[in-house]
C-alpha cells in the first residue's frame, strides 16, 4: 500500500513548493492539468499525461489538447472518465 | 495571438518524441489532436517559426493547413493589391486634405462683400487647395480689414478642413437728421421756371423767369422787416427766420450731349468652336479633370453641376461641366451709316438710362463726320425739376448758447 503523501516529509515539501499535480475539471467539457511533465498520448478518445506523482488518463470523445503556459495543459472535449495511476504503483 | 494562428498537420507514426520536445521547449499550442497517422494542432503566428524548426529537428515536416484571425485577413489583402493601394491613397488624401483649405465660409448675406472678401483672400493665396499651415490667419484678418472698407472687423478661424470668416460690416453712421434743417432750393440746370409748388421758404424768382445753375430759387432764410415811425424817425425792425425750403420748381432747360463713334471698331465674333471643361468638386475645392488648357478667348455658354442627392441633402462632392464657346475680337471698319447708327443707339441708351425723370419736349441731333468717326451732338429740350435742396449753415450767434444755459443749473464743484 502506498504511503500517504500528505504526512510524509517529501509529500509536505512537494505541497509547499507547489510541485503537486493540480487538476481542475469544469463539468465534462474541460480539464486543466498543472505541473504536467510529459504528454504520452493525445487521441480523440484518450489523453495520457505524466505529472510528478501520477499518470493521468482522461477518456472521452473529441478530446484535444492545448498548452498556453509552461507545464500546463488543458484538455477540451467531452470527458467521460479520469483515471489517476500512481507512478509508484505503475512501477510496481 | 495578435497576428492570428496557423493550423498544422504533421504526418508520421509515433509522436511521443515530438510531444516530449514540445513540453521541453515549452511550446504554446492549442487544439492538439492525434490520429493514427497524423498530428494536428494550432500554433500562433509568433511561435510558428520556432515550431517548424523544432519539428524539423525531430524529423517531421509540418504542413500549414489553414490560417486564422488577422493572418488570414492579411493573406487575403496581399492577394488584392487594389485594396492596399486604395488604403494608401486614402491615407495620403486624408493627410493632404486635413491640411488644405476645402471650404471657405463667409458670415455675410451681402453678395458684394462676399465677393470682395473672396477676391482679397484669393489675392493673398488663401483659396481652395491652399496649404493651411503656411497661412497666417492674423495677417489675413488685417488684410481684410484694411482692404475692404465695408468690413469693420474680421476674424478667421479654422473649421476642420476649411476656414470660416466672421465679419462685422461697417455701418455708415447717420449724417444726422436733416429733416427740418434749413435749406435753400438751388437751381441745378440753366432754364426757365414754368411751374412752382411752394410749401415753405421764400421764393426768390417768379414764374417765367430764367435761372442759372447754382442760383437760389427758394431761400430758407426769411427776413421780415417792420417799419415804424416814431418821433425820432423811421425805425426798421428786421427779423430773420430760417426754414427748410419745401417745394417743387419745374421748368424747361436745354441739355446737350455728344456721342462719338469711331469708324475703327472692335467686335466680338464667335468662331463656332466649342470646348468642354470638367471639374471634380469637393466642398469648395475645384479639381480640374481636363489636362489641356486651350488658347484663345472663350465665354461660358452653359455650366452644369452634377451633385448627388440623398434624401434631399445635396452631397458636397460632384462634377461640374462647363461648356465654352470660342470667340475672337476682330477689328471692323464701319461705314458712315453704320457708325451713325451706333451713335444713335448710344444716344437712345442714354435717354433710357438718364432722362426718364424728365419729359423730352424737343430733340435735335446734328451728326458731324470726321476722318476718324462720327460725332453726334444731340440737344434735348427737357421739362422737369429744376432745383435741388442745398443745406446751409446758420450763423453761430443766432443759435442759443445752450452750454451756458446748462451750466447755470449745475453746481460747480470747484467753487467749494
Amino acid at each position: 500500500m502506498a504511503r500517504i503523501p500528505g504526512i510524509s516529509f517529501f509529500g509536505k515539501t512537494r505541497e509547499l513548493m507547489y510541485l503537486q499535480s493540480y487538476i481542475r475539471i469544469n463539468d465534462n467539457t474541460s480539464a486543466l492539468v498543472e505541473n504536467c511533465r510529459q504528454i504520452y498520448e493525445c487521441t480523440e478518445v484518450c489523453v495520457r499525461l505524466l505529472t510528478g506523482s501520477f499518470e493521468i488518463e482522461l477518456w472521452g470523445s473529441g478530446l484535444m489538447l492545448s498548452s498556453y503556459a509552461e507545464n500546463s495543459v488543458e484538455v477540451r472535449g467531452t470527458i467521460e472518465q479520469v483515471k489517476l495511476v500512481s507512478r509508484v504503483n505503475r512501477r510496481n | 495571438m495578435t497576428l492570428g494562428s496557423i493550423d498544422y498537420r504533421i504526418e508520421g507514426k509515433s509522436f511521443a518524441k515530438l510531444l516530449d520536445a514540445f513540453t521541453k521547449e515549452k511550446l504554446i499550442y492549442s487544439e492538439l489532436r492525434e490520429t493514427d497517422d497524423s498530428l494536428t494542432m494550432n500554433i500562433s503566428f509568433e511561435h510558428s517559426f520556432s515550431f517548424e524548426r523544432l519539428c524539423r529537428n525531430e524529423g517531421f515536416e509540418p504542413k500549414r493547413i489553414e490560417y486564422h484571425g488577422m493572418l488570414r485577413f492579411y493573406r487575403s489583402i496581399v492577394k488584392r493589391p487594389g485594396i492596399i493601394v486604395g488604403a494608401v491613397i486614402s491615407v495620403l488624401l486624408m493627410a493632404y486634405y486635413s491640411n488644405v483649405i476645402l471650404t471657405i465660409k463667409v458670415d455675410t448675406d451681402d453678395p458684394i462683400i462676399y465677393g470682395k472678401i473672396i477676391d482679397v483672400l484669393n489675392a493673398d493665396g488663401v483659396k481652395a487647395g491652399a496649404y493651411l499651415p503656411d497661412i497666417d490667419l492674423v495677417i489675413e484678418e488685417r488684410s481684410l480689414k484694411s482692404k475692404i472698407d465695408e468690413v469693420a472687423w474680421a476674424g478667421i478661424s479654422r473649421t476642420g478642413s476649411g476656414i470660416a470668416v466672421d465679419i462685422l460690416e461697417a455701418v455708415e453712421a447717420e449724417k444726422g437728421i436733416t429733416v427740418g434743417m434749413p435749406c435753400h432750393l438751388v437751381a441745378c440746370e440753366d432754364g426757365v421756371i414754368e411751374e412752382i409748388e411752394l410749401i415753405d421758404g421764400q421764393l426768390m424768382k417768379c414764374l417765367g423767369s430764367g435761372v442759372t445753375k447754382g442760383e437760389i430759387v427758394v431761400s430758407g432764410k426769411i427776413v421780415t422787416e417792420d417799419s415804424e415811425w416814431t418821433k425820432d424817425g423811421e425805425v426798421v425792425t428786421s427779423k430773420t427766420r430760417y426754414v427748410r425750403s419745401i417745394g417743387k420748381i419745374r421748368g424747361t432747360f436745354i441739355r446737350t450731349m455728344v456721342f462719338e463713334q469711331p469708324f475703327d471698331a472692335e467686335e466680338k465674333v464667335l468662331t463656332g468652336e466649342k470646348r468642354k471643361l470638367s471639374y471634380l468638386e469637393i466642398f469648395s475645392a475645384r479639381i480640374p479633370l481636363h489636362t489641356k488648357i486651350y488658347d484663345g478667348y472663350f465665354e461660358t455658354e452653359k455650366e452644369e453641376k452634377h451633385f448627388p442627392e440623398i434624401g434631399g441633402f445635396v452631397l458636397p462632392i460632384g462634377f461640374t461641366e462647363i461648356d465654352l464657346r470660342e470667340y475672337d475680337i476682330r477689328s471692323q471698319v464701319l461705314d458712315k451709316e453704320e457708325a451713325l447708327s451706333r451713335a444713335e443707339q448710344a444716344a437712345y441708351r442714354y435717354e433710357q438710362n438718364f432722362l426718364t425723370p424728365y419729359k423730352i419736349r424737343g430733340r435735335s441731333a446734328k451728326p458731324e463726320f470726321t476722318d476718324d468717326g462720327v460725332r453726334l451732338t444731340v440737344t434735348y429740350e427737357l421739362y422737369g425739376n429744376l432745383c435741388k435742396e442745398s443745406d446751409f449753415f446758420i450763423p453761430k450767434y443766432i443759435v442759443p448758447d445752450l452750454e451756458a444755459v446748462t451750466k447755470e443749473n449745475v453746481q460747480d464743484s470747484e467753487n467749494y
